[in-house]
């Protein structure tokens, strides 16, 4: 009978901490309704109040670990160290369905202050792409973050050791040059179309699936050039396993001096990609200006700098407001002309 | 001679990092952390590194590491107590599991099948951080001349490996196996961006993740079937004794082979940076299946059939760490965000590595041996622990396997549709079992499916459309030819055996 007692018993905490590592997950996920409440009482008390008041719910619609999550968490950080905000930020992960079910869920909560959202340029091809009915400009832009760009890498023992060497070999062998990114109709394919625009020549693409993958064919020897952030290659390259040949900045990048870009070898390739934060539609105007304030704190902080821009190797640009509206509708009016061209266009 | 005495130099290192008392505290509450972790349906080890990450910053960059490494390698180990106490996975990488341990405990055998899964895990494991210290620059290098070709043959190779699981109907296996490569197919296609199957449901797009599938499959339906007949297990009956606990003599004969095998699998399979430890215990299941003297069994509770994979992929979470610390390439979804946390840290994982940090580098691998160490000890003391859950009513222990399979599925994306998923598949799961169709062939061919169809198109891209890419190349070649003799190898015994009777 004791035996079974401690059983049950011995069953009974496994099961708790079953649930509690299922909130571990959620934990996030739970506060913002709590604050939910909390806003319900405040409102009934004091009608109109000044911006921030309450908890911000802060949408990765990505997974745990990825890029953007990154992001946010590091700027959650930098919220915390530096006692940027009044109120708490809070990263909830919705990943799924390329972005769209945490996309979905922010353009649900038209008009509400207090959600943010993480924007990578995934976000904004995807939906060009005929993968999404959510585009990147349904939501209000309220900063550019930060710009990552893309070195075109080859191996250590290639051929090839300039872009012109590159743009010869494939002006002589149409398509027989294969060229590994991440992934069809993305950032690496409309960029290699680009280069491919620029120096009227054609590649053979291979899509693969991330970024590391990728890299690993590049050394492997299984295609001849690959694009790679400068995060994903520094260091291999760094370690003499691949070369940059090129960066497709306007300017070169101020740590890498020796990288040339593709534009002053003579090739009109200038490719950023974005990484920002933006809110659901309709967010009203004193929430907008609020969050950007917060963000742009920041972007200053030595936190944000030191643990984020540098470790991850990105370029600090912060855009706030109109402009980074402007950025964003630029890039999908690129976007879109780069993918009609390619045939992969499906809005 | 001078590199066995670098070697012994820099392990000298690593161990007086990875033995002081910090370091050891962190790598405890990793591995227990990752046992618990592990042994909780739906959160991986990917999820578990992922939301504990943020626990280590402020902490010393090696002893944040070697927790983390801790939870990767605990959570081989826990994932295997869900698997065959509840038949519900606890970690991708032990779905296989369940197929041989959950008939192993219900005949009462739970004990000594703990025993030795432990032994398995503890000489895979601590082959694999083996190899990690001696050759990882070598091995990775080898690695990477396997590209999409080679995967392509690889997965051949293990479909055709596995085309034996499916018992006494091969009909049957066929048709589940071909159902999970159709269900595989759903959402969007890496190779051409194209959605798939999706039926403009957003939460289709990207695709049916197997996971759910299998909690769905061997956790609810069991539960389901088990309501119906609440057949109760052997364990009630008999008393636990601590001698019922240990394996005997013949259990350990018969697994040592398994064990030796699913270590050199899973290590291989490991270091490659397109495959797993899921695949390299689904290659070490099909294995012992082939190998076994006891074949009959397979299906109904063999030993080797759990140990094997087991070994095989605690040595492959080994072999992951290998291109992931000397090339700064992540073979796995979990290396991926360890990578993360390095370069957080403010660490470059790659060739200088271990030139630039190598108080670092060297105090993780010790700090594994150290881990895979407290691993068996934990691991075997709480046995009876474990075991005792058996012990629970039927009453009590079958409606919470069915709120763990939830929780679970829930918590693999926070989302309903994971929850959705497994519980039409467990509906399905009752279903399958009850007129004997078999669920491992629909598992791997979810698996397996995918990675077969985009290295084709991938290879076919290379090669501009021509077939011979995968002939052309030896190692494709070797590969596709183990699959022939695989496919054909009852065939050939079949033949070998008759010659040697006319012969007689």
């Amino acid at each position: 009978m004791n035996l079974k007692k401690g059983l049950v018993l011995a069953f009974v905490v496994l099961l708790l901490l079953g649930a509690l590592a299922g909130c571990g997950g959620q934990e996030a996920a739970q506060e913002p309704e709590k604050a939910e409440e909390a806003k319900g009482e405040e409102e009934a008390k004091e009608p109109e109040s000044k911006w921030p008041e309450k908890t911000i719910e802060f949408v990765v619609p990505w997974k745990a670990g990825g890029g953007s999550d990154t992001m946010a968490r590091s700027i959650t950080k930098a919220i915390k160290e530096g006692n940027i905000s009044p109120v708490p930020v809070v990263v909830v992960n919705k990943p799924g369905g390329n972005g769209q079910i945490g996309e979905a869920y922010v353009i649900n909560k038209k008009g509400d202050p207090y959600t943010w959202m993480t924007l990578s340029s995934g976000q904004i091809s995807i939906p060009l792409a005929g993968l999404g009915d959510i585009k990147a400009t349904d939501f209000t832009a309220l900063a550019q973050m930060a710009g990552d760009t893309l070195f075109l890498v080859v191996p250590a023992d290639s051929k090839f050791n300039t872009l012109e060497d590159v743009v010869k070999a494939a002006k002589a062998n149409p398509e027989g040059l294969k060229i590994g990114g991440s992934g069809s109709g993305t950032e690496d394919h409309i960029v290699t179309y680009l280069f491919e625009k620029a120096a009227g020549i054609k590649f053979n693409y291979i899509a693969f699936s991330g970024g590391s993958e990728v890299m690993s064919n590049l050394m492997g020897g299984h295609v001849d050039l690959a694009w790679a952030n400068p995060n994903e290659c520094l260091s291999q390259v760094e370690g003499g396993l691949v070369e940059v040949l090129g960066v497709t900045t306007e300017e070169r990048l101020d740590s890498t001096p020796d990288i040339p870009t593709f534009r002053e070898l003579g090739y009109d390739v200038v490719f950023w990609q974005v990484r920002g934060v933006h809110g659901p539609p309709g967010m009203p105007k004193e929430a907008v200006e609020g969050s950007i304030e917060i963000l742009r704190k920041v972007s200053e902080s030595d936190t944000w700098k030191e643990k984020y821009l540098e470790a991850k190797m990105l370029t600090p640009r912060f855009i706030p407001g109109d402009d980074y509206t402007k950025v964003i509708k630029d890039n999908e009016d690129m976007f879109r002309e780069a993918l009609g061209s390619m045939g992969l266009l499906k809005e | 001679m001078g590199i066995l005495q670098d070697i012994v130099y820099h392990l000298g290192l690593g161990f007086s990092v990875a033995l002081t008392p910090t370091n050891i505290l962190f790598a405890a509450i990793g591995v227990t952390l990752g046992t618990i972790i592990g042994a909780l349906p739906g959160i991986g080890s990917v999820t578990g590194v992922a939301v504990l990450l943020p626990l280590t910053f402020g902490m010393d960059p090696t002893t944040a590491i070697i927790m983390l490494a801790g939870i990767y390698y605990g959570v081989m180990y826990g994932g295997t107590i869900s698997s065959v106490l509840i038949n519900t996975p606890g970690d991708a990488a032990t779905v296989i599991s369940a197929i041989e341990g959950y008939p192993l405990a219900k005949a009462g055998r739970a004990g000594p099948t703990f025993a030795l899964v432990a032994l398995g895990s503890f000489v895979g494991g601590t082959f694999g951080v083996l190899m990690l210290s001696i050759a990882a620059p070598f091995l990775a290098k080898t690695a990477l001349r396997l590209g999409p070709p080679e995967y392509f043959s690889l997965m051949i190779l293990a479909m055709a490996a596995l085309a034996g699981l499916a018992g006494s109907s091969p009909i049957k296996g066929i048709i589940m196996g071909g159902l999970g490569i159709v269900l595989s197919t759903v959402g969007v296609d890496i190779g051409h961006g194209v959605l798939r199957f999706t039926y403009g449901n957003v939460y289709m797009m990207n695709g049916i993740d197997f996971l759910p599938v299998a909690i769905g499959m061997f956790g609810m339906g069991e539960v389901l079937v088990q309501m119906q007949r609440l057949v109760t297990f052997e364990l009630l009956k008999t008393k636990i004794t601590f001698r019922s606990l240990l394996p005997t003599i013949q259990d350990w004969i018969r697994v040592r082979w398994a064990i030796v095998r699913g270590t050199l699998i899973g290590f291989v399979i490991g270091v490659l940076p397109g495959a797993g430890a899921t695949i390299a215990s689904f290659l070490s299941y099909a294995t012992e299946s082939k190998l076994s003297k006891h074949r009959e069994e397979f299906g109904k509770g063999a030993i080797e059939g759990i140990v094997g994979p087991e070994s095989a992929n605690n040595a492959a979470s080994a072999g992951a760490m290998v291109p992931m610390m000397t090339l700064g390439v992540p073979g796995s979804g979990t290396t991926a965000v360890l990578l993360g946390a390095f370069m957080m840290f403010g660490l470059q994982p790659g060739p200088l590595l271990f030139q630039n940090h190598p108080e670092f580098a060297w105090g993780v691998i010790a700090s594994m041996y150290v881990g895979n160490m407290m691993l068996v000890v934990l691991n075997t003391i709480f046995i009876p622990t474990f075991v005792s859950i058996l012990k629970v009513p039927q009453t009590i222990l079958m409606p919470g396997i069915l709120v763990l399979t939830i929780v679970g599925a829930y918590s693999l994306n926070n989302n309903m549709a994971e929850v959705w998923i497994m519980i039409i598949f467990g509906i399905l799961g009752y279903f399958f079992k009850r007129y004997k169709w078999p669920m491992a062939p629909l598992i791997l061919g979810l698996v397996l499916g995918p990675l077969a169809e985009v290295n084709f198109v991938r290879s076919l891209s290379m090669s501009q459309g021509d077939f011979g890419i995968f002939v052309a190349r030896p190692i494709s070649l070797a590969l596709l030819a183990g699959g022939l003799v695989s496919i054909f190898y009852p065939l050939i015994k079949q033949i070998l055996l008759r010659g040697r009777e006319k012969l007689a």
